[in-house]
């Protein structure tokens, strides 16, 4: 399997990204390679609307990825949009090289909760493997707590599991 | 339905929008593709198949109200969704009143649009058959007006039952008025293309080149004026039942390309290469002697014979007079509901008078008269007044027109005025009191 690149962005914490980069490599078989981070306030900053296109962050991981075949996944604690979305979780390309998630929507303290360190990473491990799962080629899911069931609410994410079902698992084995 | 069954169109001018649209929706599996612009969007309705289109509102040349308009002209089954800015929310509503499904307010939650889209084609899905599901109540009530328990009539439903059960093309007989449209909607209700609909089209009345475009559909540009590609009214009957109303007024050229319709159940649209293999029955229709323009050349014998398999003739309403009172109370209970007036019933001189004409006009003349009488009524039954003065001189009789029915129906009409007061309803004929008591007697006209 060619290797997955994760990049921490706009100053991602990197004992977290390293923590999910490894347990990625477990998931998708493939070796983990740290990039150093980056900004990509200039870029994807949309300042009418407060929050970073994740589209153009895409692009920008796109320019940036050091081998054929490899993926790449950016990290961010920012809230990201596409047009006409009020936010997303993240993004990725099917069958592309490049996704991104943010973690921003995945704390509880975002919804006014007590902090649970636990449940952050549940939840941006399974959400990153969601968003890699995609540029393997996968689509959503439909079965109960697979992970590449679709999210559009943080209560979605913690219904699922971050494990493949077996026919997910089946096509991914196959790849 | 499998989600990559269904096509969804966008149509946008922002490229940020569309791509990044089309990448969210194409994870859910769908069918996506993009249009910068509604040129480009009508290209591409016109090439494929489309379940969904989210239209932005505001684009530069044409805009998503026009192509709103553009696409119902098309096909009136894509569920079109709106995508608009808060300040032109207002536009978006009246979008919804020419037909649009539902809109998106800029920015949306990506889970309110996942649900839209999920309603959407659910709605698609069930489109159809929700439809009929509507139409199918407000038939059965219609359905009704085949009331009745006349031997006459009961011969019909027979018919309609038998014939139901097979799917052979039916030619329904009968003079105007009779509810021939009722008794096809009847034996496709029955029928196992109940969940598909019936599609009606009335060939006389259209010309003849719109005719054909009607039936058959067209391609962009197959004649002057074909500026969209259309679906033709066999195509919208897929898997139904289509009714061809007043089939004699059909020319030479049409009755000739129906007949070819018929016999493979294949169409192509007007200007097309292709032809598309479909699933419907025929039912048609004629008020006119079909055998006797044979005769004269001006129908053809084979076409005929295609239909012709079952016929199916509904008797004037003067061979089935037993049925008069329940169709009258039928159509008192549906104009009380409709005009909110407090009638109940017709009194039985009124009644007597409607049994005995001899409706040329059939069920439809019945109904326009209770109608008319219902507006008319000042009380709560509806009396010998409030019916049209043509009912008096037209009563049934060996001599319908002679003075002697004029003579009794104008003698009960005052009575009723005077509410049996024997002399005053003297007095205003003009007659003494025996003569009119005589007269009652002669007539027998009785309270
Ligand atoms: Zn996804
Ligand atoms: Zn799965």
């Amino acid at each position: 399997m060619a290797p997955i690149y994760c990049v921490p962005l706009d100053g991602f914490p990197l004992k977290i990204l390293h923590e999910i980069g490894s347990e990625l490599g477990r998931t998708f078989h493939a070796p983990v390679h740290f990039l150093p981070e980056v900004d990509t306030t200039e870029q994807s900053y949309d300042h009418s609307r407060g929050q970073h296109n994740s589209s153009s962050i895409l692009v920008m991981l796109n320019s940036i990825i050091p081998t054929d075949h490899a993926r790449i996944i950016g990290i961010t604690t920012a809230d990201l949009f596409i047009p006409i979305f009020t936010f997303v979780f993240g993004e990725a390309q099917i069958d592309g090289p490049a996704a991104v998630v943010s973690g921003q929507r995945l704390t509880n303290e975002y919804y006014g909760m007590e902090a649970n360190n636990l449940i952050y990473y549940e939840r941006l491990l399974k959400e990153c493997t969601h968003e890699l799962g995609h540029t393997y080629g996968l689509r959503h899911c439909l079965s109960d707590g697979c992970v590449m069931r679709k999210s559009t609410y943080v209560e979605d994410i913690d219904f699922k599991t971050s494990e493949f079902c077996p026919e997910c698992r089946t096509y991914m084995e196959a790849k | 339905m499998k989600a990559e069954e269904f096509g969804i169109l966008i149509v946008d001018d922002e490229f940020g929008v569309r791509d990044s649209l089309t990448r969210w929706l194409e994870k859910d599996n769908y069918r996506v593709e993009a249009a910068g612009s509604a040129k480009e969007a009508l290209l591409k309705l016109d090439t494929g198949s489309w379940d969904i289109a989210l239209v932005d509102l505001k684009m530069p040349g044409m805009d998503g109200i026009e192509l709103l308009q553009r696409i119902r002209e098309i096909d009136e089954q894509i569920a079109v969704v709106i995508i608009t800015a808060y300040a032109t929310v207002d536009t978006a509503v009246e979008a919804m009143k020419i037909g649009a499904y539902d809109y998106i307010t800029k920015p949306v939650d990506p889970d309110d649009i996942s649900r839209l889209i999920q309603k959407a084609l659910e709605h698609q899905t069930l489109a159809k058959e929700n439809i009929l599901l509507k139409s199918n109540i407000q038939e059965m009530q219609e359905q009704y007006k085949l009331i009745g328990e006349s031997p006459a009539i009961r011969k019909c439903l027979e018919m309609v039952d038998t014939v139901s059960k097979t799917d052979s093309t039916v030619l329904i007989r009968g003079e105007s008025g009779t509810g021939k449209e009722l008794f096809a909607r009847a034996i496709h209700l029955a029928s196992h293309r109940r969940f598909c609909p019936m599609i009606t089209v009335n060939c006389g009345a259209l010309p003849d080149t719109l005719l054909e475009s009607e039936l058959f559909g067209h391609e962009k540009g197959a004649f002057t004026g074909a500026q969209y590609r259309r679906k033709g009214r066999f195509e919208l009957a897929d898997g139904g039942t289509i009714f061809l109303d007043e089939i004699s007024t059909i020319s030479p050229k049409t009755q000739i390309d129906l007949l070819r319709v018929l016999e493979t159940k294949q169409v192509t649209r007007l200007g097309a290469s292709k032809t598309l293999k479909l699933d419907f029955r025929v039912i048609c229709a004629t008020n006119e002697n079909l055998e006797s323009l044979i005769k004269e050349g001006k129908f053809r014998e084979d076409l005929y014979y295609r239909m012709n398999v079952f016929t199916l003739h509904v008797p004037p309403l003067r061979e089935r007079r037993s049925d008069i009172p329940l169709l009258v109370e039928y159509f008192v209970q549906k104009y009380v509901q409709a005009m909110n007036k407090p009638v109940r019933s017709v009194t039985s001189e009124a009644m007597d008078m409607i049994v005995r004409y001899t409706w040329p006009g059939n069920v439809r003349e019945l109904e326009n008269v209770i109608e008319r009488a219902m507006v008319l009524c000042k009380r709560d039954r509806i009396d010998v007044d409030d019916l049209p003065f043509g009912l008096y001189a037209q009563v049934e009789g060996d001599n319908r027109d002679s003075l002697a029915n004029v003579e009794r129906a104008h003698i009960l009409r005052i009575l009723h005025r005077t509410d049996w007061n024997i002399t005053h309803a003297a007095t205003m004929l003009e007659i003494d009191r025996s003569t009119l008591y005589n007269k009652i007697k002669r007539y027998q006209i009785d309270r």
